[in-house]
């Protein structure tokens, strides 16, 4: 069923639509998430604080565009405060996070691909502005306008930092492609 | 280009496994959410029920308890804790974008070496895509004189910023189609953005306005911002950026969000009464027929705004460069007065003049009230004569034989 249709639902309070949306985009923003903190445990929380927001604020939701793009560019907001948080409570650099290494913990309840920890390892890398252009735009099939509109810069800003990123990822996983 | 597709292929190879716990962490409490959010109002007209119910001391206990649970978890959904300090900067940018609406007062404040050069204060209404900004109490931009006159301001940021600036006193409006950075108006928007940097730092819970709010101040480039936000619903209160050292200061206060605003507030259609300038185009529409009379009142108005003599150019004028920064200078001598500013009517009237008119402009140095030295002189279409106008603003007609000398041309003589 088209998102528009399952936001109006969800509005008149239907719990099947919810969990619809829910179960349409968990994977994609997951991966979002764990793309950009490169921790699964910041992502599932990212995840769930997203959805539960979005279900709060369901009455006076209007879709305008993409519902996947919506999505996708609150989990990075909230990825962010999390990463941010969690910085400020462990006083250690951003690099200290780890999809590989969490994703063996026994509470943790997501596990990543060989790929996607892959790809984590190596975002993980890069400068922030760039990591998020490029995870937004290849997880979360963002348009550059969309970008633009949650980062606050320029278009040719985003393109730039996404063809810098590309770059660089290339570089670091050239071996390994 | 190849390893750039394996870099992709590896994105789309990417996939996650999800333990079915954290499906039911989540749909649980999004169920709770949505429980809480779609309570019933009760309809009018119906048994009272609810207030013999709640006679009972149980239930009364029960509701309390019920109350305080939705309270706390309504907090928890925010990311917050109950005395409200734990209010995240996240929380409030979430909030913001959630909001359908929001209206604000807006005042800004430039200063030049510790005096005020610029100022204005509006009540500003969003509702996307729209922005609109209604003037409160005149205006003053850079170092011209103090405008007395409110503007209307409304953009649609959809439409590459589709503009409209009325004027109700002049009953005067400007129209760009594609042209509308206005300040005012997008200082929501440019606030938003700063508050993206990720500098922030929250100060804590502090009384602004006689009531409690958590704060945070934002770092980004040479601005400072300070947000006062509500400590339940993580709502902005009050925000104020301060730039470059305390010269320019911009503060946003009686915020309210989700405001019912009619569409007809956004109405980007001049009244029918109103002169229309196209700032694209430069066309000006003018709902009544141009007179000399206009000519006349732009002509009085130029000279009035500098102590009672003609400019040394009007449209045209003595040419040459001493001539033109002359000129430049007197623009920037202008003092307030009744009329100016207003839509340059004459200035319309000598633009639609036929190319054979042989418009002049001799009023250089011409004191206003001068009933012997003429200001400028044209031939209406079809006529023998000029129709010279003098400095005491009478209008005779001329023969072409008895107009005046041109001053610089009997100079260079």
């Amino acid at each position: 069923m088209h998102d528009r249709r399952l936001v109006t639902r969800s509005k008149r309070g239907n719990r099947d639509a919810l969990r619809r949306i829910y179960e349409k985009h968990r994977d994609k923003l997951l991966m979002v998430a764990i793309a950009l903190s490169h921790d699964v445990g910041v992502a599932e929380d990212a995840l769930h604080d997203v959805f539960v927001a979005f279900t709060e604020n369901l009455a006076r939701f209007e879709l305008t565009g993409s519902l996947k793009a919506y999505l996708a560019t609150c989990v990075a907001n909230r990825v962010r405060d999390l990463m941010r948080r969690r910085r400020l409570a462990r006083a250690e650099p951003e690099s200290a996070c780890s999809a590989g290494s969490d994703r063996d913990e026994p509470s943790r309840l997501v596990a990543c691909n060989e790929e996607l920890q892959q790809v984590s390892a190596a975002l993980a890398q890069l400068p922030s502005e760039q990591r998020e252009v490029i995870v937004l735009r290849l997880y979360g099939q963002l348009r550059f306008r969309a970008i633009v509109q949650d980062a606050g810069v320029s278009v040719n800003t985003v393109k730039g930092q996404h063809r810098y990123g590309i770059g660089n990822l290339r570089s670091m996983l050239n071996g390994e492609v | 280009m190849r390893s750039q597709r394996k870099i992709r292929g590896l994105f789309a190879r990417s996939r996650v496994a999800v333990d079915p716990r954290l499906d039911e962490r989540t749909m649980r409490d999004m169920h709770a959410t949505l429980d809480i959010s779609k309570t019933p109002e009760s309809a009018p007209g119906e048994p009272k029920i609810w207030s013999i119910t709640m006679n009972s001391r149980a239930t009364k206990i029960a509701v309390a308890a019920a109350v305080l649970v939705a309270v706390l978890g309504g907090i928890h959904f925010l990311g917050g804790s109950p005395d409200g300090a734990g209010v995240a900067w996240a929380d409030v940018l979430a909030q913001m974008d959630a909001a359908r609406t929001v209206t604000f007062t807006y005042e800004s404040e430039g200063m030049v070496e510790g005096d005020v050069c610029c100022w204005a204060k509006s009540t500003v209404k969003i509702k996307e895509p729209y922005r609109r900004s209604d003037g409160v109490d005149g205006h003053r931009y850079g170092d011209g004189p103090n405008h007395e006159e409110t503007n209307i301001c409304i953009s649609d940021v959809s439409r590459q910023n589709r503009f409209i600036l009325l004027n109700p006193a002049w009953k005067l409006a400007h129209y760009a189609p594609d042209n509308g950075g206005h300040d005012t108006l997008m200082s929501y928007d440019g606030l938003k953005k700063d508050f993206r940097d990720g500098t922030e730092e929250s100060l804590g819970t502090v009384q602004i306005d006689g009531r409690e709010a958590v704060c945070f101040k934002v770092a980004a480039g040479d601005k400072v911002i300070t947000v006062w936000a509500d400590p339940e619903t993580a709502l902005p209160l009050r925000i104020e950026r301060v730039a470059k050292e305390g010269v320019d200061k911009v503060t946003l206060s009686d915020i309210v969000f989700d405001v019912e605003l009619a569409d007809e507030l956004f109405d980007m259609t001049p009244p029918a009464d109103y002169c229309v300038m196209n700032m694209a185009t430069e066309e000006f529409t003018v709902p009544f027929e141009l007179t000399e009379q206009h000519l006349v009142e732009e002509l009085a108005t130029s000279a009035k705004g500098l102590s009672g003599t003609f400019p040394t150019r009007f449209g045209r004028g003595r040419p040459g460069k001493e001539a033109l920064e002359k000129f430049f200078a007197e623009l920037r001598q202008v003092v307030p007065v009744e009329g100016r500013g207003t839509p340059m009517l004459g200035t319309e009237f000598l633009k639609r003049l036929p190319g054979d008119s042989d418009w002049k402009y001799v009023g250089e140095d011409v004191k206003l009230g001068d009933t012997t030295k003429a200001v400028c002189w044209y031939k209406p279409e079809g006529s023998a004569t000029y129709r010279v106008i003098y400095g005491d603003l009478s209008v005779r007609d001329v023969a072409p034989e008895e107009l005046p000398p041109i001053p610089w041309q009997t100079e260079e003589k």
